[in-house]
């Protein structure tokens, strides 16, 4: 089946589920799907296969809301103190995942994670985020994102390369 | 009984996070860290009025329906986030160079 076939009846699901089914909404619904799915010609990089892995997926479940209660706690930690205690600083972090959604996936749970925020991936390739506190241990931190992430599409990983 | 006082904890724990997200962003000095704030927070937050909310549910097609809104938050606020980084990160290169 194309996968332009999937992803459409992926967000048809998704929007029925949302609207508890309710046909007529399709109305507003279909046409965003449409866009949606128009958007995807927009993308630069060549595709490729996504595979997946259900231990891995459990794994990278576990690992993001544990790192999730991590980061809204550092965040409540911060701001509840008298002086605000921050030494933020813009990071680079070599990407070993391909342009394309892997990537893209990996820089948005950046983002979500304690301390660190993806910002673009530079003109030597290499990612550049922004850290709220360089004083932690940000490298080893994007590790094991890194890794779980691999785990989770199913990627042989080994010491940060693929 | 039990069901709604762990209700009514995770609500509130959530609400916390959210007045933590909003804190941060008054009291932390620039844009980029403010985006840390509300990211953070608000995902923390919005989970926890989630599972929150989980227990109340009728059937588990509203169980399904509270993890979708969590996760369709968090990827916008992941993308607006990014968005918005990138739009100020190309800004002060500019200006840098400028000056």
């Amino acid at each position: 089946m194309p996968l332009v076939i999937i992803v459409f009846i992926l967000l048809l699901t998704l929007w029925l589920l949302l609207t508890s089914g309710d046909l007529g909404s399709l109305l507003v619904g279909l046409p965003f799907i449409m866009l949606a799915l128009w958007s995807y010609r927009l993308q630069r990089h060549a595709p490729y296969p996504l595979t997946f892995s259900f231990l891995g997926a459990l794994r990278f479940v576990g690992f993001f809301l544990r790192e999730s209660l991590r980061g809204g706690l550092d965040i409540a930690l911060r701001v509840w103190q008298p002086r605000v205690s921050l030494s933020v600083a813009f990071y680079e972090y070599r990407l070993i995942f391909p342009q394309g959604p892997i990537r893209s996936f990996f820089m948005y749970c950046i983002s979500l994670l304690p301390g660190t925020l993806s910002v673009c991936v530079s003109e030597n390739g290499k990612l550049r985020l922004h850290v709220l506190d360089d004083r932690g241990a940000v490298a080893e931190d994007l590790a094991r994102l890194e890794q779980r992430v691999c785990d989770l599409f199913a990627l042989p990983c080994y010491k940060g390369a693929l | 009984m039990i069901f709604d006082a762990l209700s009514v904890l995770l609500l509130l724990l959530g609400l916390f996070f959210f007045v933590s997200g909003l804190l941060g962003l008054w009291r932390f000095p620039d844009t980029f860290a403010r985006l840390h704030a509300l990211t953070k927070a608000d995902n923390l937050g919005l989970g926890l009025v989630m599972t929150g909310l989980l227990f109340q549910v009728p059937d588990v097609l509203w169980a399904i329906k509270f993890v979708l809104v969590w996760l369709l938050a968090l990827v916008a606020s992941a993308v607006n986030a990014h968005l918005i980084a990138v739009f100020l990160h190309r800004q002060q290169e500019g200006h840098d160079e400028s000056a």
